[in-house]
């Protein structure tokens, strides 16, 4: 019986570590939309995003005895992993510039091409799309200055004294803003952290 | 009240020497802090229970922020290369069995110091690996992997909890304390290797045979796993390919190996394993 949608996140886990790459597929057809937009919002390339997505998704394959439930969902492991791989490639061909001049070119209001706070796709599933509504909801409400440092740093990677760098701000300022807009973010996100099965 | 002096959460009653260590677990969960930092978080997070579950959220509203980004149609075809690509990378496999002769699965026989079914379940790619060299046989089956995939589809957590509990005793049964080598193979390729623990030296050395050298910008990392705990780094180290190398660590005073294992990591090395060990094995009597 081949592995369908009716599988939680966490089965499929368990049958990739038994080896059944089918469940890789459900994984993929659950999560592929937000791992590539990660990605793509990230590199800025469709080819690069899709080699980030399609090695994250082999790490899945090799590592998902690694997969720790009370660590967090398998969304946000995924897109951990989708995240680190997308750091990795900007890193390795030096495109930092290139997401600086990016994150320079944002309004006044602290609105980066990057990252959305519009509503969310319409064809998705329930929980992906209630996922996406929380987020961008709560991201909507952060302050302008904080949602800036979080997108420097989620989506560029850089560090609190990088930031400094770019905003022309206080290292002392960004770390506060990053940990204030961080707060906020794990209360508003409550809902989407609780323990899964 | 400003952006700047805005405190929300735990923090708002803490010293500020809380306040700057929550400002580093928050760049810490971002994956942005500087090494230094990097090593306080993880001292600090390592002796606060509390402090630790509190990284772990952070850790995972960074990753929810993936859902910051625009949606992107998914080019056609990139599915079919993300499964191609993924089992190219591991050949896909019937589930593990275990052979006839080897110990049942039962929960009587766990004799872990505590160790939680969390912390087990952190530890099921050493223990595979390990259990691959102390005799449980990993059984291809190609003709039965469909009636074996749908018993795992029934049992999900229930018969990976089993196989767990079978390991973790078999690794029990495997770490008496007079037992002082760690025969230290990859699943019948080369390389191969062989750690070598004096407990009088508090050192190890590990002989490794037909290594190739690390890929740019990654190294190896040997790893001690004492019995229900996670991995302690013991070091890095490169290799030159051909014949054998040979390198030598000191082993952390106090630290019980139970299973030895190499990855290959990010150049510097991580706090934790980041990928599954391609070597590993458990104690075993000297021969």
């Amino acid at each position: 019986m081949p592995p369908d949608g009716s599988l939680s996140d966490v089965a499929c886990i368990a049958r990739l570590v038994a080896g059944d790459e089918r469940a890789l597929g459900v994984l993929f057809d659950r999560h592929g939309a937000m791992a590539f937009g990660l990605a793509s919002a990230m590199t800025h390339d469709p080819a690069d995003a899709e080699e980030v997505v399609a090695d994250a998704f082999a790490q899945v394959w090799r590592s998902a005895s690694n997969f720790d439930q009370t660590r967090g969902s398998v969304a946000a492991w995924l897109a951990t992993i989708v995240r680190t791989r997308a750091l990795d490639l900007l890193r390795s061909q030096k495109r930092r510039a290139r997401v600086l001049d990016e994150a320079a070119t944002m309004s006044d209001d602290g609105e980066s091409p990057a990252l959305s706070t519009g509503a969310p796709s319409p064809d998705r599933g329930v929980e992906q799309g209630e996922a996406q509504r929380l987020v961008r909801e709560a991201l909507a409400l952060l302050p302008p200055p904080q949602r800036r440092v979080l997108e420097l740093a989620y989506f560029g990677g850089l560090s609190q004294s990088e930031i400094a760098e770019q905003l022309s701000e206080p290292l002392g300022t960004v770390k506060t803003r990053m940990r204030a807009g961080m707060e906020k973010l794990r209360v508003a996100l409550r809902p989407l952290m609780e323990p899964t099965s | 009240m400003s952006d700047e002096t805005m405190r929300t959460g735990p923090a708002a009653d803490g010293s500020s020497a809380d306040e700057a260590m929550r400002e580093q677990m928050a760049a810490y969960a971002l994956g942005v802090l500087e090494s230094d930092g990097r090593a306080e978080v993880e001292r600090a997070t390592a002796a606060s229970p509390a402090l630790a579950a509190e990284l772990d959220a952070w850790r995972e509203v960074g990753a929810l922020l993936a859902y910051a980004a625009p949606q992107r149609a998914v080019p056609d075809g990139l599915r079919d290369r993300v499964l191609t690509d993924a089992v190219a990378s591991r050949p896909a496999r019937a589930p593990l069995t275990v052979s006839r002769g080897a110990a049942p699965p039962s929960t009587a026989t766990r004799t872990t110091d505590g160790g939680s079914a969390s912390s087990m379940m952190r530890m099921l790619p050493w223990l595979l690996a390990a259990a691959s060299l102390a005799g449980i046989a990993v059984v291809w089956r190609g003709g039965e992997r469909e009636r074996e995939a749908r018993q795992l589809a029934e049992r999900d957590n229930k018969g990976l909890q089993a196989q767990v509990a079978m390991l973790d005793s078999l690794v029990a049964t495997l770490t008496a304390s007079d037992l002082s080598t760690v025969v230290l193979s990859s699943t019948g390729e080369p390389p191969s290797a062989r750690l070598y623990w004096n407990r009088d030296h508090g050192q190890v050395m590990l002989a490794a045979y037909r290594l190739p050298p690390a890929a740019a910008g990654r190294t190896y990392q040997l790893w001690g796993i004492a019995e229900g705990k996670a991995p302690v780094s013991l070091g890095t180290f490169s290799s030159a390919g051909e014949g054998r190398n040979i390198v030598r660590f000191p082993v952390p005073a106090g630290l019980q190996l139970a299973i030895g294992a190499v990855t290959e990591e990010p150049a510097g090395g991580s706090p934790q394993p980041t990928s599954a060990p391609f070597l590993a094995g458990t104690l075993r009597a000297t021969e």
